[in-house]
């Protein structure tokens, strides 16, 4: 009864954060509604950035992989995520100045003043085919989490509609300023729990260092990697393919974008960028550790992770907390899993639903006034996770697979944006062949490893290192094809009347 | 600042920024070292130096070094590129008469 008094709990004050955004005028305009008027501080807009990407994955997941993987993980979502304060204000600081000049609201609009008509039109087509299964994986997250914390009161089939109508709703409600708004509360709970549950883990076996010691002196491969004699699990292709693939992917979503166009000072936009690599080693280094810490916690423990079931590692963040932590603070611990996965779910259907509705039926009806725009957005949200709900109805979908892949789909889209802003010679026909070669590429890796080897395959061609690819693993291969193709596509085709259009904007001396 | 520094401070940051980001995407210069350092084993403890450089280095150049954008510019730099086109100053318009 406790569990699901905590689960209203959220959804109720979720609504009721967002209601409040709403109440404050919130969504009284397009501009209004899809970025905030351009209104966040940074206070929000650093924890709503970080709840936007921090899903249930970077729990259930990475204390899962910690599990099996040891200490490698941690280049899967911590000091690999520190280079996105360089990466996201070379690449998005004209996203944040011009964005503001031109009053952009979708991640199509640069792409589109730069590249032209088809360009705009694409990239909300990729991004929502890359979106889908990364949501699917988040509802079918949140859905799991309300039945095992409820110990089956709330079914699976009932959770699929539960949690996300209350998204759809405070979305609906609230626009991007009620969605950063419960980002905020949500992301401070979650991480309030993960430093809990770490302390109370590390406490059971007499602190950190003692119990490092103990899982060391048992399981010494999870402290080296696969390099000499060290006997761990991850070679450096493989660390360097699943880094690259999470930040480059993490610059190419659409929650940058949606979060530059919110900010409401250049101050705030740095100290959003510089603070979310930091607050990720922090709290994704502490869920990694939960994970390999998960070792010292007794058979009854490591039987229930170690059961031959797909994903049974990623149960270890919850036995962890069921071990160590009252029933009642468990429940939080979970909980916090269940509010990422939601914030998550937040930010990536706004975003989508931004770009349908700015991008896509703004080019289809041109006149559109700002009213229709808001009201499409409002349908498309509802859409969109109608979709999501029924493909999650399968449990058996391979979604969280997919949702790891989608990241290194979007990371091929990071050419023609960096194109659009530092390289004058950059063409519509070099960003629309190298982000159909790279999209296509990577769907093209994955059935090749489908055939093979079923789903582990096509997970296995696109993050694992492949003789067949040179050593190289699927998403790196179309990564550095999708680069090549872009720079010879533009180089040899000419700058159309778009193209040279956009120069004196994207290129004007006040950017320098 | 003088443009030429401008220029030549703006590579050594670049350059140091591609030297640690390789480093933090990949053990490669480090992944070898064995032993232990603060419980965890000597190359995660580097791997964490060098992500704490990185983010100082990251923190000077965004709000020391004078060549990141600030708020004492956006307003001249967004007025600037307001008035290259119309139709942004239209659809501003539009957006408020709702």
């Amino acid at each position: 009864m406790f569990e699901i008094a905590i689960i209203t709990a959220i959804c109720l004050g979720s609504v009721l954060v967002s209601y409040a955004a709403f109440r404050r005028g919130a969504s009284k305009s397009a501009d209004d509604y899809f970025v905030a008027g351009s209104s966040l501080g940074y206070f929000v807009l650093i924890f709503s950035l970080l709840a936007s990407f921090l899903s249930a994955f970077a729990m259930f997941g990475i204390s899962g992989m910690g599990f099996r993987l040891g200490f490698g993980t941690l280049f899967v979502l911590t000091v690999n995520l520190v280079p996105l304060g360089f990466l996201w204000y070379f690449l998005h600081r004209k996203t944040l100045l011009i964005g503001r000049a031109r009053r952009w609201m979708s991640m199509g609009a640069p792409f589109g003043e730069r590249y032209g008509t088809p360009m705009r039109a694409l990239i909300p087509i990729v991004v929502l085919a890359a979106s889908i299964p990364y949501l699917v994986a988040q509802v079918r997250g949140i859905a799991v989490i309300t039945e095992v914390m409820t110990k089956g009161q709330i079914p699976y089939e009932a959770g699929l509609f539960f949690a996300p109508a209350f998204v759809v709703l405070y979305l609906i409600l609230g626009g991007m300023k009620g969605a950063a708004w419960v980002n905020t509360v949500q992301g401070t709970f979650f991480t309030v729990m993960v430093f809990i549950l770490f302390f109370a883990v590390m406490n059971e076996n007499g602190g950190f260092a003692s119990t490092m010691k103990m899982v060391e002196d048992k399981h010494p491969h999870l402290f080296g990697l696969n390099l000499g004699s060290q006997g761990g699990k991850m070679s450096l292709t493989m660390i360097f393919g699943l880094a690259a693939a999470m930040c480059l992917g993490a610059v190419c979503f659409p929650q940058p974008y949606m979060h530059a166009y919110s900010s409401k000072s250049a101050k705030g936009f740095k100290v959003m960028i510089l603070a979310f690599g930091a607050i990720c080693v922090v709290v994704i280094s502490m869920t990694t550790m939960i994970g390999i810490a998960g070792w010292s916690l007794g058979p009854d423990v490591v039987g229930k992770a170690t059961a031959d079931l797909p994903g049974s590692a990623d149960k270890i963040y919850g036995l962890a907390a069921a071990k160590t932590l009252p029933d009642w603070a468990a429940a939080l611990a979970v909980a916090g899993a269940f509010t990422a996965a939601m914030t998550t779910v937040i930010g990536v259907v706004f975003g989508n639903a931004s770009n349908l509705a700015n991008d896509l039926y703004k080019l289809l009806k041109p006149q559109a006034n700002p009213r229709e725009l808001v009201r499409l957005g409002r349908y498309c949200i509802a859409g969109i996770m109608a979709v999501c709900v029924l493909i999650a109805l399968n449990r058996d979908t391979p979604v969280a697979e997919l949702a790891i892949i989608a990241f290194g789909i979007m990371a091929v889209t990071i050419f023609p944006l960096w194109g659009a802003y530092f390289w004058k010679r950059a063409t519509g026909f070099g960003a629309i062949a190298a982000t159909l070669t790279g999209v296509g590429m990577n769907l093209a890796f994955l059935v090749w490893g489908v055939v093979a080897g079923g789903i582990k395959g096509a997970s296995d061609k696109i993050l694992r290192p492949q003789d067949d690819l040179l050593g190289l693993n699927g998403f790196l291969v179309s990564f550095i094809v999708a680069g090549v193709v872009f720079f010879v596509g533009s180089l040899l085709t000419k700058l159309g009347r778009t193209e040279n259009k956009s120069l004196g904007l994207f290129f004007h001396k006040t950017l320098d | 600042m003088k443009e030429n520094n401008r220029s030549i401070l703006m590579r050594a940051y670049v350059i140091a920024f591609l030297v640690l980001t390789s480093l933090c995407w990949c053990p490669w210069a480090y992944g070898f070292v064995t032993g232990r350092a603060l419980a965890i084993p000597t190359w995660a403890v580097l791997a964490y130096v060098f992500a704490a450089v990185l983010f100082v280095l990251e923190w000077v150049f965004l709000f020391v070094s004078g060549l990141a954008v600030d708020d004492e510019n956006l307003p001249r730099i967004l007025s600037e590129l307001e008035s290259l086109g119309t139709d942004a100053a239209a659809d501003a318009k539009e957006d408020q008469d709702v």
